[in-house]
């Protein structure tokens, strides 16, 4: 894996995600496809175990810096470590179990994928925030909304994780990640 | 990062083994670590917000031209057509503005001086400076209410100064900053309620201090609220609210003399309270139609003097 050219795509994809989500989500609703789950399951699909966990977790922190959570009742925003980063490494771990039973080079499979790591991202999310309020109710979340929006996103995120497949799989060869043939449980 | 090569076994009992080694430690001190933190409170990492805002500086660059592409793809609804008409409607919003902010301290004043009957202190050093600051992200998976602007503590930004829209609507206030960029959580998507007051419209007749509202977001980009129950002064005739009535902010105890008097939108709809019939609930939108979607703020930073001690040199 080219770790310069994953984090500059990575950056490219998590400004996707701070500019152009909003453009795209349905109207009133936070129900809008994530750009940079799409990119954390490619990464997944193609990069050796180790650096696909690796670059999840560090993409997971980077959206964690940058995207903060509203306050409690108004309240100063916060930035909270730790929700995404967790997120995108299950995320992440699910690919890597999958990958060796689907065909990576068909364009769907990664909008298959994507969608589940939405689903397993957004559960997540909203387990993990149910957690935290249970510990120290500081931010203005609320883990059941999050969770029912969260799995009406995993579905627009599968349909755009498709479509970015047509642009993300001839850039895998500038990421460093090979594209030939695969065998037997994900060995190539 | 420790990268094998691609001939490493995907399956979770050899990723496990694959973590036995020291990089794989390091991984898991990295998510425990990050474990951690997520569960202290919010007081105990505040130091964390040091890097969002270095990281959000980072991303700003490319997020500020999608920012642009997704306002220019699916604006905020305001038609920017006749912009002479625009400015000229600005301007008198804005005399409309100070005139009943004005006539609101006034009021306030009065009232003071009426119950005290003494000397009161009034701090008269406030003044109020403008940044038109464009919008460089909003939205994320956990809100859709926060917007980054770019500009931070370097232009004065501070926790609490307002951020409006064309015509003087309130867009929201600042609830995080940085050095570069500040986070501006909308009206329409806070869980904080806004008093307002539904402006007469001929303030000399009838009730010339309008009606208290108290107003709720409802999530689809309007706010919803009982008014209160006035009558006409020397009769019993009761004031009702108009759909179209502009309804603007006084909420002094809780937002900054900035931000009194802002346009919070306009009376959309009036229906009858459910358990009081006698009384309204009011839904209003913005008259920006998705505050979330604005491309620039007018942000309104609060100034004050620092008293010095030092005399003139």
């Amino acid at each position: 894996m080219n770790v310069v050219a994953v984090a500059i795509v990575a950056w490219v994809f998590i400004g996707l995600d701070a500019g152009l989500r909003d453009a795209f989500a349905l109207g009133d609703t936070n129900i809008a496809p994530s750009f940079v789950i799409a990119f954390v399951t490619f990464v997944a699909m193609y990069a050796a175990p180790p650096a696909a966990l690796w670059a999840a977790l560090l993409i997971g922190l980077a959206t964690d810096l940058v995207f903060q959570v509203p306050g409690l009742d108004g309240g100063r925003a916060l930035t909270v470590v730790g929700p995404r980063l967790i997120a995108a490494v299950v995320g992440a771990w699910l690919v890597l179990t999958l990958r060796g039973l689907v065909i990576r080079r068909n364009p769907l499979t990664l909008g298959f994928l994507a969608g589940l790591v939405s689903l397993v991202w957004c559960s997540a999310l909203a387990g993990l925030f149910a957690l935290r309020h249970a510990v120290s109710s500081d931010t203005g979340l609320i883990p059941s909304r999050l969770l029912v929006e969260g799995l009406a996103s995993s579905l627009y995120t599968a349909t755009v994780a498709a479509l970015l497949a047509l642009v993300l799989m001839p850039l895998a060869t500038f990421l460093g990640f090979s594209t030939g043939p695969q065998g037997r449980l994900g060995r190539r | 990062m420790r990268a094998p090569g691609h001939g490493a076994c995907a399956r979770p009992r050899c990723i496990l083994m694959t973590f036995q080694s020291s990089p794989g430690r390091s991984f898991f001190l990295a998510l425990f670590t990050a474990a951690t933190l997520f569960v202290l409170p919010a007081g105990v990492t505040g130091w964390l917000s040091w890097f969002g805002g270095l990281a959000r500086t980072v991303v700003a660059p490319i997020s500020q031209p999608m920012s642009t592409l997704g306002r220019w793809l699916k604006p905020s609804g305001v038609d920017l057509s006749h912009e002479r008409i625009g400015a000229v409607e600005e301007e008198r919003e804005q005399f409309r503005t100070l005139y009943l902010r004005e006539s609101d301290e006034n009021r306030r004043l009065r009232g003071l001086l009426e119950e005290l009957r003494t000397l009161s202190v009034i701090d008269g050093t406030q003044r109020t400076r403008q940044i038109v600051a464009p919008v460089v992200a909003s939205g994320s998976d956990l809100a859709t209410g926060l917007l980054v602007v770019r500009a931070g503590t370097k232009l004065g930004v501070a926790v609490g100064d307002i951020a409006a829209g064309t015509g003087l609507q309130l867009i929201g206030r600042v609830v995080s900053t940085d050095f570069l960029t500040s986070t501006v959580e909308t009206i329409t998507q806070s869980d904080r309620h806004l008093l307002g007051v539904v402006m007469p419209d001929n303030p000399r007749a009838g009730d010339p201090e309008g009606l208290p509202c108290r107003l709720e977001p409802t999530g689809d980009g309007t706010l919803r609220g009982p008014v209160e129950d006035r009558r006409v002064l020397m009769s019993e005739t009761p004031i009702e609210p108009k759909v179209g009535q502009a309804v603007r902010l006084r909420d002094p105890d809780r937002w900054p003399r900035a931000a009194q008097m802002l346009v919070i939108g306009i009376i959309e709809s009036i229906e009858p309270a459910p358990n009081q019939p006698l009384r309204k609930i009011i839904t209003v939108r913005p008259t920006i139609p998705d505050l979330a979607r604005v491309q620039t703020v007018l942000l309104r930073i609060s100034e004050r003097d620092e008293p010095s001690s030092e005399g003139p040199p």
